[in-house]
């Protein structure tokens, strides 16, 4: 057995998946769908868009399964599919993104971040949710898709940058630069809210 | 890590609270699952034509293989017919027809009717037709 295997928590749902159990890939979909949404979601500020891809992404994964060799764990690889069929829909997308964002969870205004907002001595920095999310979902769409990948990986669902190298197919270096632009980019215009 | 990259950070963290509705991925697996039937039927149907058309060669006989050639020969004169006409050569616009008229110049051609070949000074009757 590889080292993978002792790793890998889903190697057995995975196995029988392959040898042909849907029910086994059910569990998988159900495991992995909110993540992956997210990750889609966050590159292309459209639910609908999302819904469609995400259904696309785990018929691919289903028709790919017995190509799966272990070699990575099932979700750095699925996560793989996801993030390569984004990025082309989004290259392919000629038109600019029109939106359609999901609801924010009423959670957030236990967030720390956005106590801080609250606090903040600039009354500007009391922003609504509503404005809040135009304003981050802006700034997003003014990435490069590349950019746009890391920020939802590593800022938005803390994917580790090792992770996010395995993801992408590129160096760790390569994954931190990207951030460290992307944040540049983000400070510019996300300004009014940072003290 | 910087204060302006920190509250960068926890800024775009925020959109994670941004999720579909309640019941959302339920529907979305119902969806999946439903997607995956109908491939199935579709692949169960093409392979079942596949079969028939397979059972059916295989029924012909020895007469399979005159029917395998000549269909091989269809395929290959439809193929030839529209490769060239893909492949037409282009026609020179600038190309003037040929005339024929007779320069004036030249004299009318001198035709020997002695031997009796002329057959408009015979009478009727003795012309074939």
């Amino acid at each position: 057995m590889s080292h993978e295997e002792f790793t890998d928590p889903d190697h057995e749902l995975v196995r029988r998946a392959q040898n042909g159990e849907t029910r086994a890939f059910d569990e998988l979909v159900i495991k992995f769908s909110p993540k992956l949404y997210g990750m889609v979601y966050h590159m292309t500020s459209n639910k609908e868009d999302t819904h469609d891809l995400l259904q696309d992404i785990f018929a691919k994964a289903y028709r790919s399964l017995k190509r799966f060799r272990g070699k990575s764990t099932f979700y750095t690889w699925i996560y793989s599919i996801a993030t390569n069929m984004t990025l082309n829909f989004l290259k392919k997308r000629k038109r600019r993104a029109t939106w359609s964002l999901d609801n924010v969870e009423s959670g957030i205004q236990n967030d720390d971040a956005m106590v801080d907002l609250a606090h903040s001595a600039n009354p500007r920095h009391q922003s609504n949710v509503n404005e809040l999310q135009q304003k981050l979902n802006e700034a997003m769409q003014e990435l490069s898709e590349d950019h746009r990948a890391v920020v939802t990986m590593f800022d938005i669902q803390g994917v580790p940058h090792a992770e996010i190298s395995r993801i992408l197919g590129v160096t760790e270096g390569t994954v931190r630069s990207r951030l460290f632009y992307a944040h540049k980019q983000l400070q510019g215009y996300l300004e009014e809210y940072i003290r | 890590m910087n204060n302006s990259e920190d509250q960068i950070q926890k800024l775009m963290s925020l959109k994670r609270y941004e999720t579909p509705s309640d019941g959302y991925f339920e529907d979305f697996l119902e969806e999946f699952q439903q997607r995956q039937r109908q491939e199935l039927l579709k692949k169960s149907s093409l392979s079942l034509l596949s079969e028939r058309v397979g059972t059916w060669f295989r029924e012909l006989g020895s007469i399979k293989w005159v029917a395998g050639a000549g269909a091989a020969y269809a395929a290959l004169t439809i193929g030839f017919v529209l490769y060239s006409s893909t492949t037409a050569p282009e026609v020179n616009q600038n190309i003037t027809p040929a005339s024929f008229e007779r320069a004036p110049s030249e004299p009318l051609p001198f035709v020997d009717f002695q031997d009796g070949q002329n057959f408009r000074s015979q009478p009727d009757s003795m012309r074939e037709f």
